[in-house]
């Protein structure tokens, strides 16, 4: 492993970390709680938009680990981390895919984040009422996710981060 | 730049999203119950969708699809036994005999 991509890795967790925390001052948890947007998939996202599904693992694994030690419970973690499992491997398929840009592979990602936490939420509580939420909650998670893929698809126009994120 | 697969992406993430709306506005069901008494007394108070058959002494009940009737009692007019199925808040299935009351109660 090239020691250039080890340290952008790290600054791509304290990035996410930064989102993580800046999303606690949005108060989007008025509407429903735990409701986040979710700024931090576009590190993903950009890891993923380079050919890095490792480091896009690597990356969001860590960065849910330390945003719940810092800002979570047990309980949040275990929402977050089924969530953010689930919505990489679907990022990192979309990703193999042909014409698929990192504003198509933000949406299914939300929305499938979304589903990992109900099925994580059904799974805890063992009960299938959960499963009412899933229009609404694949709803708001693709339109967040929409919001991240449309910000990651600005950023790679731009020649310095793309050359930041090349191999 | 926006790919032509993204739009189908988008169109497959609206379609699921309709269609999960329509399914759970479809299922949602008020929690009926189906409250079975004998000679006054309350034995059973179950789900009206949890498909069961349930035995007393003298009669046995079947739960199926949100529907309730009598299977059989050992009565002679048999006249719950012939009680069409019901589904419906506060219908009822009477065995005098034994004094079996069978109810629909939201």
């Amino acid at each position: 492993m090239k020691t250039k991509r080890l340290a952008l890795w790290a600054i791509l967790v304290t990035v996410g970390l930064a989102f993580s925390y800046f999303e606690s001052f949005i108060p989007l948890s008025a509407i429903a709680p735990g409701l986040k947007l979710g700024l931090a998939n576009s590190v993903v996202l950009l890891l993923l938009n380079s050919g890095d599904i490792k480091g896009a693992y690597a990356v969001n694994t860590i960065r849910v680990c330390i945003a719940s030690l810092l800002f979570g419970t047990p309980m949040s973690f275990a929402f977050s981390i089924t969530g953010a499992l689930l919505s990489t491997s679907a990022m990192a398929l979309l990703s193999k895919a042909k014409n698929v840009s990192p504003f198509g592979a933000g949406i299914l990602g939300g929305a499938v984040h979304n589903m990992g936490q109900l099925i994580m939420a059904a799974a805890l509580f063992k009960t299938f009422s959960v499963f009412s939420l899933v229009p609404w909650l694949t709803l708001i998670g693709a339109a967040c996710g929409a919001l991240t893929g449309f910000t990651v698809l600005l950023l790679i126009k731009n020649k310095h981060i793309n050359n930041l994120f090349s191999r | 730049m926006i790919k032509r697969n993204d739009i189908i992406i988008i169109i497959c993430v609206i379609l699921f999203c309709a269609l999960s709306f329509v399914g759970v506005f479809a299922f949602r069901r008020t929690p009926a119950k189906v409250i079975i008494s004998e000679k006054n007394e309350v034995l059973y108070s179950v789900s009206l969708y949890s498909d069961r058959e349930i035995t007393l002494e003298h009669n046995t009940i079947v739960i199926r699809g949100g529907k309730v009737y009598m299977k059989s009692a050992d009565c002679k007019n048999q006249i719950c036994v012939n009680t069409p199925s019901i589904q419906k808040d506060g219908e009822q299935i009477i065995c005098l005999p034994n004094q079996v009351l069978v109810e629909v109660s939201e």
